[in-house]
């Protein structure tokens, strides 16, 4: 491994002043020190940001919840806040790799990875998230969608930092669920999926929201799916449809853990269950 | 007996826990050690047209560069020597040695390997057996019916480096009687041991000239042999000391980088490390052989099996490695273990553009169980009949021959496979869909090889033990066990050494499950001759008959009077003054006949069938092992062997693409974690076996063979598909379900 500054500031200005384009942020580092030590990463510095205050913290805000970038996996899915509010979440939280790896991982790692199966970015744009990206003269908010650009790349320019993601309010017959499959327990997904639904008085769907891992260069959208599940009423008919939508949506690709072909498949399966199983919380069933 | 048959921890369990036992990477010698780097073949195949390294050699901190240049011109190899150790004309696999680079620390040698300049012109690559026996294959030593080969090795030719018939009884006759014949062809793949330590080694030379070599291996002696062959020096003059070791389930026998590492000490006059990283581990190693497989049986409508026409072929690598001897095993074991009047079973070995395979925990015998005992299952099903009442039915029996005509003794097939069938149906299958069971049955033949130790009795009344056999899986402990028992001391008074190659007797590998089956013997032979020493003194100080004298609680006492006695303390001292001196034996056995060891193995399994996903509720593992020396590592082992095995079942396989490994690292070859792993449910099956040191049988190889066949009609029968080549992943299973639904 090539020799480099560890630089551990314990403010967040302080932080943000020291990414320079030769310098990479650190927090569980269960990602970086894969890629620096396969040499894919050669930073001259390493900025700690684990020493800065509350930048693990799990709150409420605006009615809905603000995750510092540094919570972990192992948090998230301890969380009354989340696991009560943002199954979804809580769910992926809990199968990301080891117990050691989620006491260490941290969703701001995850999502800044842009690995086109994070775990925890399926539910996180299911449930409508926003990233909140830090730098020295300011921040912004930018919908997760516009965070991912590729397999390992994000729109965090120089300079920036993810601070944190914002997920809005879950008001009452709301339901989220997530779904993967892997090939032994601990492994990155084969395919993610996650599905949030918003039922109105009637029981029919007035918002729906379908995103898919691992079927794309980035975590992805299943749009055709959601416009398919509006105004509906839920039946098997209609998870199904979601389903074959959600499977035109996607477009995996062929490689060592699995074909294209039986990607596809399994975003059908894993999208008629996550309907399935959304809806059944949004009525309060699950 | 006391000691011997106790649930006892091991011996060096403290060191382990506490962390400070020694590994192959935590040795420091005096002076600085450089860091040493392989530069490897990215082709699998290819002409070497010319290597430069003066670039290495210029970039400042690198102190040694090595090439076939700086090597004698040898081939070496035990069954075929078609191996040289850098390449010198031809690459034969991604990985393959090109030259080593030693330097003051770990980049600049990285950056000293990056500077080596390799020409060549690239040639045609075959990675799969039967397109290597193909005629119109490149050939992949174009000379090996040159090299030397063992007179064993026959018919040579084309990229086949050898072919083993065996023909019993009159097959074309077996087949004309069979009510029913059923053929079938399987595949298995190369899969890799993954131990948990990759290949670690330090050389340093002194200024006699002679090299200290401290390597985890599991092969000490053949080591020595092998890196005198390839440098050219006498044996004396190599040391290997033996380190703990980090796992090596046969991976960790065939040299690696040894012979590198101190090629570079000498030319550096340096001390030099070389630690693999798992990407070259994966492709620079010894993993199992990947298999083809095609068996035809024919059958009674009762299910008696009347014939097997059995064809095997090995996918050995770019050299034959221990592949010949394993493709002449697996002839003997390809039936299983049932009693087949008549067989024809032709086994090639052939070469291919992949590393070479070595002997991974029973060599050969997950890829013949999943075959074979996928084929019975099918079968009985097929017949109507119950799959173990097929089994039982055509088990083998003490008295029957092996193929190869070797009697088989101690064999307790039967009991094994009743039990394991038994215990699974304890409990009645719970309710639901896509719920099934299977079952599978396996020997392994535990031979014996040449070894001796050394066992004293201490001043102190202690006894220690001096071997050179490395302690892979609870040897030491269980060789202490048997003294202790042998002497009446417990087992905290024996004092168990792994010495080096030039302080050991000579002593066995730590391979093939015969471990504890040579050493324990060669120990239980000293430990008799320590006895009748120590009588021998304690009859004078008694004034008894040698004959009447017993030992136990740490004293020799007369029979019956256990107030005439003299404790082992006292016996040690007397023992410098009495005329016969100190107490001490070295005691040796040859080859040891071998026996069989019989595994039977029982799961119950759901399976998703939308998402192809297998779970296992139950896992019953049931082996035939003589007596337990130590039951709680026999079960370790156990439980070690049968998660392996699931890896090997359901997720591992080492995949190529045009000749390089796609999945060389540990997120994309997948093996079972502690979060897969189902409880198993383990039974010794424990009748004293006549070969074994006080009843012992080996136990380490047979818990990983049957795993992948019972995995493969436990899925079957829960989905009804099968699966007829390994891993038995999600998507195959998906895949198999939509072609049966299509009409």
């Amino acid at each position: 491994m090539r020799r480099f500054h560890y630089l551990a500031p314990r403010r967040l200005d302080e932080a943000l002043s020291l990414l320079t384009p030769d310098a990479v942020p650190l927090a569980g580092g269960t990602d970086l020190f894969l890629r620096m030590e396969r040499r894919q990463t050669q930073p001259d510095a390493v900025v700690d940001l684990k020493r800065i205050p509350d930048m693990d913290r799990i709150e409420p805000s605006d009615g809905g919840l603000r995750i510092g970038a540094l919570a972990p996996m192992e948090s998230l899915a301890a969380s009354s806040l989340i696991v009560n509010g943002y199954r979804a979440l809580a769910e992926s939280a809990r199968v990301v790799g080891s117990i050691q790896t989620r006491n260490r991982a941290t969703i701001g790692g995850n999502l800044a990875n842009a690995s086109p199966a994070a775990d925890t970015a399926t539910p996180l744009l299911a449930l409508g998230a926003t990233a909140e990206a830090g730098r020295v003269d300011g921040s912004r908010e930018l919908p997760l969608e516009q965070l991912f650009l590729g397999p390992g790349r994000t729109a965090l320019e120089s300079g920036e930092l993810l601070t944190a993601v914002r997920i809005p309010a879950m008001p009452g017959r709301t339901g989220s669920s997530f779904q993967r499959c892997v090939r032994t327990a601990m492994d990155i997904a084969v395919v993610n999926c996650a599905a949030f639904v918003k039922l109105d008085e009637d029981g029919a769907v007035e918002d729906a929201r379908i995103a898919l891992g691992a079927v794309g260069p980035t975590p992805l959208r299943a749009l055709s799916a959601e416009s398919c599940l509006q105004g509906r009423r839920f039946d098997a008919d209609a998870a199904a449809e979601a389903a074959e939508c959600a499977a035109h949506d996607a477009r995996p690709i062929d490689d060592v853990r699995a074909s294209a072909d039986y990607r596809k498949d399994m975003v059908r399966v894993l999208t008629r269950r996550a309907v399935e199983n959304a809806f059944q919380r949004a009525r309060g069933e699950a | 007996m006391k000691v011997v048959g106790q649930e006892l921890p091991r011996v060096e369990i403290l060191e382990k826990v506490t962390g400070q036992s020694v590994f192959g990477a935590d040795v420091s010698p005096a002076g600085r050690v450089l860091h040493g780097k392989m530069v490897r073949s990215p082709h699998p195949h290819a002409r070497i047209t010319a290597v430069r390294t003066e670039g290495a050699e210029r970039l400042p901190g690198v102190r040694a560069v090595v090439t076939a240049a700086d090597l004698p011109p040898v081939h070496y190899g035990n069954f075929v020597r078609d191996e040289e150790y850098f390449a010198r004309t031809k690459v034969r696999y991604v990985g393959d040695r090109i030259a080593a680079v030693a330097a003051v620390d770990e980049e600049t040698a990285e950056e000293a390997a990056r500077l080596i300049e390799v020409d060549y012109q690239v040639l045609p690559a075959v990675t799969s057996g039967p397109e290597a026996m193909a005629p119109e294959a490149p050939v992949i030593h174009e000379d090996h019916a040159d090299y030397w080969a063992q007179p064993s090795v026959e018919n040579r030719r084309g990229n086949v480096c050898g072919h083993k018939q065996i023909m019993r009884g009159d097959p074309e006759r077996g087949f004309a009687e069979a009510d029913r014949i059923f053929e079938h062809r399987f595949h298995v793949p190369m899969v890799h041991q993954t131990y948990i330590e990759p290949h670690t080694v330090l050389a340093q030379f002194d200024a006699s000239g002679k090299a200290t070599v401290w390597v985890p291996t599991q092969a000490q002696f053949p080591l020595r042999a092998a890196i005198a062959q390839i440098l050219r020096m006498p044996m004396t003059k190599v040391r290997v000391i033996p380190t703990e070791i980090g796992g090596g389930f046969g991976g960790k026998i065939s040299p690696t980088i040894e012979p590198a590492a101190v090629a570079l000490a000498r030319k550096a006059r340096q001390p030099v490390r070389i630690v693999m990283t798992r990407g070259e581990d994966f492709q620079g190693s010894n993993p199992r052989h990947p298999f083809h497989l095609r068996y035809k049986t024919g059958v009674r409508l009762d299910g008696t099996i009347t014939a097997r026409e059995i064809e095997l072929v090995l996918g050995t690598g770019y050299s034959a490695g221990s592949g010949v001897m394993i493709s002449q095993g697996a002839a003997v074991r390809a039936p299983g273990p049932y009693r087949i009047p008549n067989l024809r079973i032709d086994s090639y070995c052939v070469y291919t553009n992949t590393p070479t395979c070595g002997a991974y925990r029973g060599p050969a015998g997950p890829q013949l169980t999943f075959a074979s005992e996928s084929q019975i299952d099918i079968i009985a099903r097929e017949l109507g009949i119950d799959p173990v009442e097929m089994r039982l039915r055509n088990a083998f029996e003490d008295g029957d021959e092996t193929p190869a005509g070797a009697r088989l003794e101690d064999v307790h097939a039967r009991e094994t496979l009743r039990k394991a069938a038994d215990v699974m149906n304890e409990r009645p299958r719970p309710a639901g869909e896509n719920i099934g069971r299977g079952l599978a049955v396996a020997h392994w033949l535990v031979g014996g090889m040449a070894s001796s130790a050394g066992v004293k009795l201490n001043e102190d009344g202690t006894i220690g033990i001096l071997t050179g056999v490395v302690d892979l899986s609870g040897a030491s402990t269980s060789l202490a066990q048997i003294a202790a028992e042998v002497l009446g001391v417990s087992l905290d008074d024996v004092h168990v050494r792994t010495a080096d190659t030039d302080f050991a007797p000579h002593s066995t590998i730590s391979a093939g499950s015969q471990a504890l089956k040579s050493m324990g013997s060669a120990v239980l032979l000293a430990a008799r001759e320590v006895k009748r020493q120590i009588q021998q003194v304690a009859a004078d100080k008694l004034e008894a008959d040698l004959g009447d004298l017993e030992l136990d609680d740490n004293k020799v006492f007369v029979k019956g009077s256990p107030e005439r006695a003299v404790s082992l303390r006292e016996v040690g001292h007397l023992a410098l003054e009495h005329e016969r001196g100190p107490i001490v034996s070295t005691q040796s056995v040859s080859r040891l006949v071998p026996h069989p060891a019989v595994a039977a193995h029982a799961a119950e399994v759901a399976v998703d069938p939308e998402t192809g996903h297998v779970r296992i509720l139950r896992y019953v593992a049931v082996q035939d092992v003589g007596t337990a020396v130590n039951p709680l590592s026999v079960r370790g082992q156990i439980e070690g062997g049968v998660m392996q095995g699931l890896g090997q079942a359901l997720s591992e396989a080492c995949t190529f693409t045009d000749g390089k490994m796609d999945n060389p690292n540990l997120l994309d070859y997948k093996i079972f974690s502690a979060l897969d792993a189902p409880a198993v449910e383990t039974h010794l099956i424990q009748h004293p076996c006549a070969s074994g040191p006080l009843g012992a049988k080996g136990v380490g190889e047979p818990p990983i063979i049957p795993p992948p066949a019972v995995i493969a009609n436990a899925v079957a029968d829960a989905v009804g598909v099968r699966i007829h080549d390994l891993p038995i992943t999600p998507e195959k299973i998906v895949r198999a379900l939509k072609a049966r639904r299509q009409p």
